[in-house]
């Protein structure tokens, strides 16, 4: 019986045994089976006698003759297949369709163009972007400008931004837009300002303006504001120098409107050049005493709430609990010492690192 | 929160009785500038160097200093110290031995910060207390009194204290806000018990009269 166990587990080792050899032949890599195939291939090795050695020493026989020899019967080795790859076509991408940049979608031109554009307290906002062209931020100092300049001036601005590239359609035009819109109300100056082309920037005049002054004037006031824009090379500067240029224009076109209503003086048109060449740089050295007093105040207002907070600050330090140290029972804290006496030498040299009794002591 | 000794400017573990380097202790500094409490004001001109205008703008910068840090003091002492062997040692025995009459008992020592000038002998020195120790450092005092370095070196000793507050003022702010918003960064490691401070020079103060004359060193 127990024998017959043994017996049975020796079966067990030996299939076992012939398992792992078949296992591990299944795990040949392809390289090693290559090697074999070729080792099969080759001629078998000698087999050396006495008989052998004697013609070895003789001179009959050259060893290792059969391996320099011809041997016909070996196959180059054999590489696997490459198996080439199927790469995908290459796709050439679509380009951006120069219409869809262009064209302005409906919805957007309803809003720029349905209403003139009111906030929520129901003034006028004078900068249309619903694209969103400029950040929050710029568009708000734009606005702010557009605003400042509508409190100094009889002759509100409206400014329409666009794209770069953005065409509009054919039945929206500046003069369309004045009239559906601005024809009601005061004196107004419309402009449609395509963001980055300064020069494709339009400029509409109301009518009762337009009555008193020049078409050449007016074309005069928009290539200065052009010209102006181009000193810069940021978008949202270049509309910053194209407003403030075309307020300063609509300034004295504002002027040439007043004048209009009385008789005008018997002066030569060199004068009246002259009387204007005169009056700007007062204009202009008000508007710069304006700015500056302004400055000044709120520098003043800042500094004052500075002063004011920081005499009211108080500051507060956490209890620290410290022995007493050398036996002092205030203060060991021993801080910097420097010299004086040496005009020529930073204080760095003439801080004091050395022992007191070294030299004092 | 690295202390130093104020004889051989070495390096002092928190808890020492003495210099494990030179043996100096309080005593050592008592020996040689006396063992008794001296009173004094938190502005003293020993040397005479102010003018009574720079004076009064002094005491008003040690109030606003006060103002602005409710738990701190300033103390500056002007002095001519021909015979007076160590500024280091004299800043730390003052700050430990002075009773300053002009502050109240609810800002002691520990809290406070002593500017010394030796007026003849040409230097300062800063020395602050326990209370200021874990805000405080070597460096910020030595960046202190080096922007102040060009006034002293003029004589201009007002306008050198007020570059001195200045600087402090501005470290001990950034600390205190950095405090408020990690305190126990400021925590010491060791807490060893501390020995009866203050007590003399509180009955001092809690006595003194403005009218009593102070003791000059």
């Amino acid at each position: 019986m127990r024998a017959g166990a043994v017996m049975g587990a020796m079966c067990a080792l030996l299939a076992g045994g012939a398992l792992a050899e078949t296992a591990a032949a299944a795990e040949k890599t392809e390289g090693e089976k290559v090697e074999e195939k070729l080792v099969r291939q080759l001629p078998a090795l000698p087999v050396w006698s006495m008989t052998d050695s004697e013609r070895v020493k003789k001179g009959e026989i050259v060893a290792g003759q059969d391996f320099f020899g011809k041997q016909e019967n070996i196959q180059p080795r054999t590489l696997p297949e490459i198996v080439e790859s199927v790469l995908p076509e290459p796709v050439e991408e679509e380009p951006e369709r120069e219409e869809n940049v262009r064209e302005i979608p409906p919805e957007i031109l309803s809003a720029y163009f349905e209403a003139i554009p009111i906030d929520a307290e129901g003034a006028p906002i004078f900068l249309s972007d619903p694209q969103e062209l400029l950040a929050q931020q710029e568009r708000q100092d734009r606005e702010s400008f557009l605003k400042y300049h509508s409190g100094e001036s009889k002759i509100d601005m409206f400014v329409y931004l666009f794209d770069e590239r953005q065409e509009l359609p054919e039945e929206i035009t500046i003069e369309a837009v004045y009239d559906d819109l601005y024809a009601r109300r005061g004196p107004t100056a419309l402009i449609f300002y395509h963001l980055g082309k300064p020069d494709r920037a339009q400029f509409f005049l109301g009518n009762a303006i337009r009555a008193v002054v020049s078409e050449d004037e007016q074309n005069r006031a928009l290539r200065a504001a052009v010209q102006e824009a181009f000193e810069k090379s940021d978008m949202a500067y270049q509309l910053d120098n194209f407003l403030v240029e075309l307020s300063i224009r609509l300034y004295w076109i504002e002027r040439e409107l007043t004048g209009a209503g009385k008789p005008k003086p018997s002066r030569g048109g060199r004068d009246v050049l002259e009387a204007r060449v005169a009056d700007r740089p007062h204009g202009l050295i008000g508007r710069a005493l304006l700015f500056v007093a302004m400055m000044t105040g709120v520098g003043l207002l800042g500094w004052l709430g500075y002063y004011c907070t920081e005499r009211r600050v108080r500051y507060l330090f956490p209890e620290v609990d410290t022995g007493a140290l050398m036996g002092a029972p205030h203060a060991a804290g021993v801080g910097a010492v420097i010299s004086f006496s040496s005009a020529q030498l930073p204080p760095s040299q003439q801080r004091d690192h050395v022992p007191d009794y070294l030299h004092k002591m | 929160m690295v202390m130093k000794c104020p004889r051989c400017v070495q390096r002092v573990h928190r808890s020492a009785r003495q210099c494990p380097h030179c043996g100096f202790e309080i005593g050592d500094a008592d020996r040689i500038f006396g063992a008794e409490d001296v009173r004094l004001r938190c502005l003293t001109d020993a040397a005479g160097v102010l003018k009574k205008k720079e004076r009064v703008a002094a005491r008003r910068m040690l109030r606003n200093f006060q103002r602005k840090f409710p738990q701190l003091f300033f103390g500056i002492y002007f002095g001519s110290f021909k015979e007076i062997p160590s500024l280091r040692q004299f800043g730390f025995w003052l700050l430990n031995r002075g009773a300053f009459e002009d502050i109240k008992v609810s800002r002691p020592n520990e809290a406070g910060i002593l500017l010394s000038v030796d007026v003849s002998g040409k230097a300062a020195g800063i020395t602050f207390g326990y209370a200021l120790q874990p805000f405080l450092d070597d460096e910020v005092t030595f960046k202190a009194l080096s922007a102040a370095h060009p006034h002293f070196l003029q004589g201009q000793w007002l306008r050198a204290s007020e570059v001195v507050i200045k600087r402090m003022s501005k470290t001990l702010s950034k600390q205190a806000r950095r405090a408020k918003r990690n305190p126990e960064a400021f925590q010491p490691a060791l807490q060893p018990e501390t020995e009866g401070t203050g007590e003399i020079l509180e009955r001092i103060r809690a006595n003194h009269r403005a009218s009593q004359s102070k003791t000059q060193v």
